[in-house]
């Protein structure tokens, strides 16, 4: 037999490196969708086993987010504070000294942008800040076609 | 122990992940290995029921909003409480600049937790469902969907803090996502 088809390790191997480059894309700006990321590797087209996991992923994906969104609307002062965006310059209200942050953050428009948070709309005023609703940006149109 | 007490400690009970979620996305992620989110939730959880007789409300919703301003207050003062003993053990800098960073987030956290009018949790069922769902993952799944969704971490630093391959982390991730998806069909 000439013929090799690849082990169950590899195969898994595969789908994780598909799915590596899933997540990164998504973290910057969009997850691509299922035609996207089976145009990106014509080659996993031959093997339904491989296609029907990326679909059964994204569907996993979409209904954790549809989930998950609940509970980002109850975070309301949620922060994205990972080592890598230390110096990162864009201007994040949390960061600044309380004081300030309700002078400089007071009249923000619903969409504004900070780091991968929308603003949605005010929800609280009080002396130490004023505090938003938002979205995570980076969720946007990350659904799956289907 | 009183009826209502009781009836308390059983509702509060249903809040537990919920609050641990939360608290864990309030902390800075450089402070999770030194903090613990659900010991402070346990703590709170314990007040609550100690103090029962404070809380005047009559609806759940004004409840959970104790419960948060407990649970705020308790972790400003973990926070608070890791700044001192830096001061004597270490003086790594980045960890005392997340501890200050830290606790004037959770002075902010506070204040909103102060001054917001009690209200209905969005979406409440499916919010705590997944809280309950998530805690009930093999640790390390769990452990990639907290840092990759609720701290935002790009799967090459979850792979670096985990000391994995990113293709392992993505199967973390993929292996998580598909047992959450399964337990939430099944419980709905």
């Amino acid at each position: 037999m000439v013929d090799r088809t690849p082990s169950a390790d590899e195969e898994e191997d595969t789908l994780n490196q598909v799915l590596v480059e899933y997540f990164d894309a998504r973290d910057s700006g969009r997850g691509p969708t299922r035609d996207e990321m089976l145009a990106m590797h014509p080659e996993l087209i031959g093997d339904p086993d491989l296609v029907g996991q990326i679909d059964e992923f994204l569907n996993d994906q979409q209904l954790f987010d549809r989930f998950s969104d609940a509970l980002e609307m109850t975070n309301i002062v949620a922060e994205r504070d990972t080592a890598s965006c230390q110096d990162n310059a864009t201007p994040d209200p949390s960061r600044l000294p309380v004081a300030d942050r309700g002078r400089r953050a007071g009249n923000l428009k619903p969409g504004t942008l900070f780091g991968d948070y929308e603003l949605v709309e005010e929800i609280a005023r009080g002396g130490m800040g004023v505090v938003y609703k938002h979205g995570r940006s980076n969720l946007i149109g990350s659904s799956p076609s289907r | 122990m009183n009826n209502a007490a009781e009836n308390l400690e059983h509702v509060v009970e249903r809040y537990r992940q919920y609050l641990v979620l939360l608290a864990d996305r309030q902390l800075n992620s450089r402070l999770r290995g030194k903090l613990d989110a659900s010991d402070v939730v346990q703590q709170t959880l314990l007040e609550a029921h100690q103090n029962h007789e404070q809380f005047r409300g009559a609806h759940e919703a004004e409840m959970v909003a104790w419960l948060r301003k407990i649970l705020a207050n308790n972790m400003l003062d973990a926070i608070r409480g890791l700044r001192r003993e830096k001061r004597d053990v270490d003086r790594e800098q980045s960890i005392e600049a997340a501890i200050e960073q830290s606790s004037v987030r959770m002075e902010g956290w506070l204040a909103v937790e102060q001054s917001r009018p009690s209200q209905q949790l969005a979406r409440q069922e499916e919010t705590l469902q997944l809280a309950d769902t998530m805690a009930g993952l093999p640790e390390a799944q769990r452990e990639a969907l907290i840092l990759k969704n609720g701290h935002g971490w790009t799967v090459t630093e979850i792979a670096q803090h985990m000391g994995r391959s990113s293709t392992a982390v993505a199967g973390l991730l993929k292996r998580g996502l598909k047992q959450l998806r399964q337990q939430l069909i099944e419980s709905e």
